[in-house]
């Protein structure tokens, strides 16, 4: 189950491994796309309904593809550096989305800033640490089920999982996010104004 | 379809809006005079949207007072801001200038101690002042001059919240345990008018609600219009249409029916504590003399041209429920004016109606004429401008001119294209014409009136 990244089969191993992360990119750019041409839809009801399973969709693909793409990427013995980019590709497309779209009418320096520090990217991104964590143990929990031996819980996904929880603590919960929204305020002030 | 607005027209409507304010000056103040002078209380709602009010035909919503108030006043169905957004529009009504002239420009640009307040004036001109309620401006609290009474609050960068909201009651900060902030407000202005009813007073009662997050008052049911339809919505709303580009940060998120709901439920109930201040002039004895102006910060998108919070210049996030009753001085009470007035109209009317002087740097007009229902009109058209704000709410800086049949928007510094509608046609169907033949012909138009409006920007 496991096939090592050799050095003996490099471009077939580099092709497999990105497979799954370049068909995560196409399924998030479809729906980002159909989310847009629902809008030709005139019927209320079938666009609402339309609409609203394909934002579902999408918010599923931006967050969480991570939890079938890493998998993946580790049975099919990508090292965790590849697996981590791999994980981070389609959250990153879609900060590259925002970057475009908010530099339509801020600066790129401004347009940055939002796309990497605003509330809901980083809400994203730094949940992709928890998830990868989450997904490494289960993907460890499988490989010894399968093999019998190897490491299950190890310091790195714990630490992994309890430094991304922090932040979101601070992001998502803590006066229900106010105070973190009001600092980037504050240093978007400071920085831009 | 017609199209009405020629050079002609604008010159002649340009002239007739001079005269207005030539002949309106000359005009005795019959309205108020030394000790009759009115009281005045002036009731500020958040994110109020203009048609969400039984008498502005919502399909469902219950608000029998403003309703009422409507009745025994007169209703504007043109009332609009100048700028969307909370802080400077609050900024303008208490000042009477544009933004660009009182320096509030977005939600992060801070108050400027130096501006005068309307209260300030009134207070000069004999005066018993309150300002009860949200200031929401940024920076430390103003050091406003001329108040009596002072009740506001910071928590939340003054944003306040609905539950046990910290009052900072004449400077001092006092913690309010169970209490909902909306009905805090009214008990606190109710007390002021008790205290006051024997001398000109002049009450500013700014409540938190209806912006979000929508936390609605022990009273008021959950079960409050949850059998209602939202058909009469934008097909945009969809469930969960408050979440994506950047629409998010408006406060609609996951369920829009759900939020909208409740959204309804803080309107009706504000309505409640209107009714708790009108009834209580009633029983003071005071009704008569007493001006009463409701209205609101700004309006509210709800899934709107695909979008939802504010900021942008369609009429669903500039236009205003607009209500003033004074029953001793307005003439033809109960019914609807066509009138243009705007948000920084407040000031100068006010001090207009309290027989006492406007100053020159005020940029609004008083439509006291309005309220003694003389055929004159106020204007034909005005500027809407938006600066740039954080990021998180990606609209661009606008500048945009409204006329009675059109909207024209011109984005700055930004990858939009302009945008042009026919107010008339389409309120809600955001049909761009600025390419048609129709366009083509009011264009030059429109943009002659938006370098006028930008000249005036310019030199202030």
């Amino acid at each position: 189950m496991d096939k090592s990244f050799t050095a003996a089969n490099p471009p077939d191993s580099i092709r497999r491994l990105f497979v799954a992360p370049l068909i995560a990119v196409v399924i998030w750019i479809a729906l980002q796309m159909s989310y847009d041409l629902l809008g030709y839809i005139d019927n209320k009801s079938i666009y609402r309904t339309l609409a609203a399973v394909n934002w579902v969709l999408l918010v599923l693909s931006t967050g969480f593809s991570v939890v079938v793409i890493y998998p993946i990427t580790a049975f099919m013995g990508a090292p965790l550096s590849i697996r981590i980019l791999a994980s981070y590709i389609v959250p990153l497309v879609w900060c590259l989305k925002e970057f475009i779209r908010v530099s339509g009418n801020h600066t790129v320096v401004e347009a940055l800033y939002y796309a990497i520090f605003e509330s809901v990217q980083l809400l994203v991104l730094i949940s992709q640490v928890a998830l990868i964590g989450g997904c490494e143990l289960v993907y460890r929990w499988f490989k010894r089920k399968s093999n019998g031996s190897g490491p299950f819980l190890t310091p790195g996904p714990i630490i992994a999982i309890i430094l991304s929880v922090i932040p979101l603590y601070f992001i998502l919960i803590y006066e229900s996010g106010h105070v973190f929204s009001l600092k980037l305020r504050m240093i978007y002030r400071y920085l831009f104004l | 379809m017609a199209y009405k607005l020629t050079r002609r027209e604008l010159l002649k409507s340009s002239a007739k809006a001079l005269a207005t304010g030539v002949v309106g000056s000359m005009i005795p103040q019959t309205l108020s005079a030394g000790p009759d002078q009115p009281n005045i209380v002036f009731i500020l709602s958040d994110d109020h949207r203009w048609d969400h009010m039984g008498v502005a035909g919502h399909p469902w919503i219950r608000t029998p007072n403003l309703d009422r108030l409507a009745g025994e006043g007169v209703l504007f169905n043109n009332a609009f801001c100048t700028t969307s957004l909370c802080s400077p529009s609050r900024a303008s009504i208490i000042t009477g200038q544009y933004a660009h002239n009182h320096g509030v420009i977005n939600n992060l640009s801070f108050w400027d101690n130096k501006n005068t307040t309307f209260l300030e004036l009134l207070k000069k001109g004999g005066y018993q002042t309150g300002f009860i309620g949200k200031w929401h401006m940024p920076g430390p609290l103003p050091e406003l001059r001329g108040l009596d009474r002072f009740i506001t609050f910071t928590a939340r960068t003054g944003q306040g919240v609905y539950h046990d909201c910290p009052l900072i009651i004449d400077g001092e900060e006092v913690e309010r345990k169970g209490t909902y902030i909306s009905e805090d407000l009214t008990d606190y202005a109710i007390d002021f008018m008790q205290q006051q009813k024997d001398s000109p007073f002049c009450l500013y009662l700014s409540h938190k609600a209806a912006h979000g997050p929508f936390i609605t008052p022990p009273d008021v049911k959950e079960e409050l219009y949850s059998d209602e339809s939202i058909d009469h919505l934008p097909k945009w709303a969809h469930r969960f249409a408050g979440m994506v580009n950047g629409e998010i940060y408006g406060g609609w998120l996951f369920n829009v029916e759900n939020k909208y709901k409740r959204y309804c439920r803080l309107i009706t109930s504000i309505d409640q504590q209107v009714g708790r201040v009108l009834d209580e002039l009633d029983r003071l004895g005071i009704a008569d003399n007493t001006i009463v102006i409701y209205t609101t910060d700004n309006g509210m998108l709800v899934g709107d041209n695909g979008h939802f919070d504010k900021r942008w210049a369609y009429d669903q996030s500039t236009r205003l429920p607009f209500i003033v009753r004074y029953p001793r001085g307005l003439r033809n009470p109960g019914r609807r004016s066509d009138e243009m007035v705007l948000n920084i109209d407040i000031a100068p009317t006010l001090l207009d109606m309290a027989g006492l002087d406007i100053p020159e740097g005020m940029d609004g007009v008083s439509f006291k004429s309005v309220l003694q229902d003389q055929t004159r009109t106020l204007r034909t058209s005005f500027a809407y401008e938006f600066f740039q704000d954080f990021p998180p709410f990606t609209v661009p800086e606008i500048d945009a001119v409204r006329t009675r049949e059109y909207l024209y928007i011109e984005y700055n510094r930004s990858r939009l294209s302009p945008e042009l509608f026919d107010i008339r046609e389409d309120l809600d169907r955001f049909e761009n014409l600025i390419n048609t033949p129709q366009g083509q012909a009011i264009l030059p138009e429109l943009k002659r009136l938006m370098e006028h409006y930008r000249r005036q920007k310019n030199h202030g």
